[in-house]
């Protein structure tokens, strides 16, 4: 568990140098990682589709602008959480005409927000999910239980190893090999790709 | 291992090795960049689904207490804990006046509070609370407010006549760590976890500072 952490952050650390120094590429690749992720907790947190995209774009705006005050505290994936739900406080106070101007001025970056893509999750439809997560809890056990247990339950591949009694490397096996499985579904489904 | 299968690992941070090289690979070559958006892609599936399953499932948790409840008892401790972004006034077929508590409970700042798992099971610790038929604790504190007395029928429910408070412990799918609150108006709702794994609530019209001297006097 504790070399996974560190293994962490040395891969997002490079990640971030990369974004530091100004690499769009890497910039790219940290937006492709996280902003399903982030964009699905802002679904949560507002209940409406427009309110989280367009708050998932001015978050990645806000990470591209900030990255350099990043420290490590915390993971990188909580550091832009925390940019995210501070840009949603500040939406609902505006709206409730208690602008308390936390924001700086994201909006005049009008080609920023035009090159930041939109999470493909809003194109997918509720019966794609369905389909989608129908075709999952149908996979080989083996398969099923080491995703669900990475991605609903956040499990480190050390601990699902301990859970299911399996090798670390089987674990990283498993997952990948769910993850094919899945987005082939996806692909042939037309649901991606 | 593949850069595929690098790529998986990478992606939940589990890249036993440098990075650097993938990164490069991930610029250089379009079929990686895509598998990982779509597995950014099936992420944002699952956990969709998940918080559209536990919305569901709260929501099932509010309709049968409304059923039971009063609306205004079941709203306040919705408003006091901020759990009311998803619900809709219009399902529960309800008054012009209660529709209009709801409605501005969820314009309220406490409105805005995010609902995640915890929070989930905190309103299904409070809903499990407000059914009086689960009350089954019989406590005696060594100190309760002034003018207030103890039902004798329903022991953990205590009254001065207007104001009202319950006191309840019982084992707990809630791991609190310490003590938390939450106060919206007259609406107090306070959890203690003790030693041995149960949760002590203190819900109802009552301070904070009196619901903690009610607990401590319990310890003693």
């Amino acid at each position: 568990m504790h070399n996974s952490m560190n293994q962490f952050k040395d891969m997002d650390a490079q990640l971030i140098d990369e974004v530091g120094n100004g690499n769009e590429a890497a910039f790219n690749i940290l937006f492709s990682k996280y902003n399903n992720k982030l964009y699905a907790a802002l679904l949560a947190f507002t209940k409406s589709q427009d309110l989280a995209e367009d708050l998932t774009q001015k978050t990645f705006i806000r990470v591209w602008k900030k990255i350099e005050t990043f420290r490590g505290e915390s993971s990188l994936f909580t550091w832009i959480y925390r940019i995210a739900i501070n840009l949603a406080k500040n939406e609902f106070s505006s709206k409730q005409g208690k602008n308390q101007g936390i924001t700086d001025n994201i909006d005049e970056d009008f080609d920023l927000v035009s090159s930041v893509p939109s999470p493909e999750s809003h194109a997918i439809e509720s019966e794609s999910m369905q389909a989608v997560m129908d075709f999952i809890t149908s996979l080989p056990s083996e398969l099923k239980d080491a995703i669900s247990l990475r991605e609903f339950e956040g499990k480190s591949y050390e601990e699902i190893a301990q859970i299911t009694g399996s090798p670390v490397g089987t674990v990283r096996s498993r997952i990948f090999r769910a993850r094919e499985e899945i987005l082939n579904f996806m692909k042939e489904e037309k649901i991606y790709g | 291992m593949d850069n595929k299968e690098k790529l998986s690992a990478f992606y939940d941070n589990e890249l036993l090795e440098d990075a650097q090289g993938l990164i490069k690979a991930i610029n250089d070559q379009e079929q990686l960049a895509s598998d990982l958006r779509g597995y950014s892609l099936i992420s944002s599936i699952m956990a969709q689904s998940r918080i559209s399953e536990s919305s569901k499932r709260s929501f099932k948790i509010f309709k049968s207490s409304f059923i039971s409840h009063s609306f205004a008892a079941a709203a306040a401790v919705l408003v006091t804990l901020g759990f009311v972004t998803y619900f809709n006034p219009a399902q529960f077929d309800l008054d012009k006046e209660s529709s209009k508590l709801l409605a501005d409970a969820i314009a309220s700042d406490e409105g805005q509070i995010r609902l995640n798992q915890e929070e989930n099971l905190l309103v299904d610790h409070l809903f499990h609370i407000m059914d009086e038929k689960n009350l089954t604790s019989d406590m005696n504190p060594g100190w309760i407010p002034v003018g207030f007395s103890q039902n004798k029928e329903r022991p953990a429910i205590f009254t001065n006549g207007t104001r009202r408070f319950v006191l309840h412990v019982e084992n707990s799918e809630l791991s609190l760590t310490k003590p938390m609150y939450w106060k919206n108006g007259n609406n107090l709702v306070y959890l203690y976890p003790t030693a041995d794994g149960k949760t002590i609530t203190v819900y109802g019209n009552i301070r904070p500072v009196d619901a903690e001297k009610i607990i401590f006097s319990l310890k003693r």
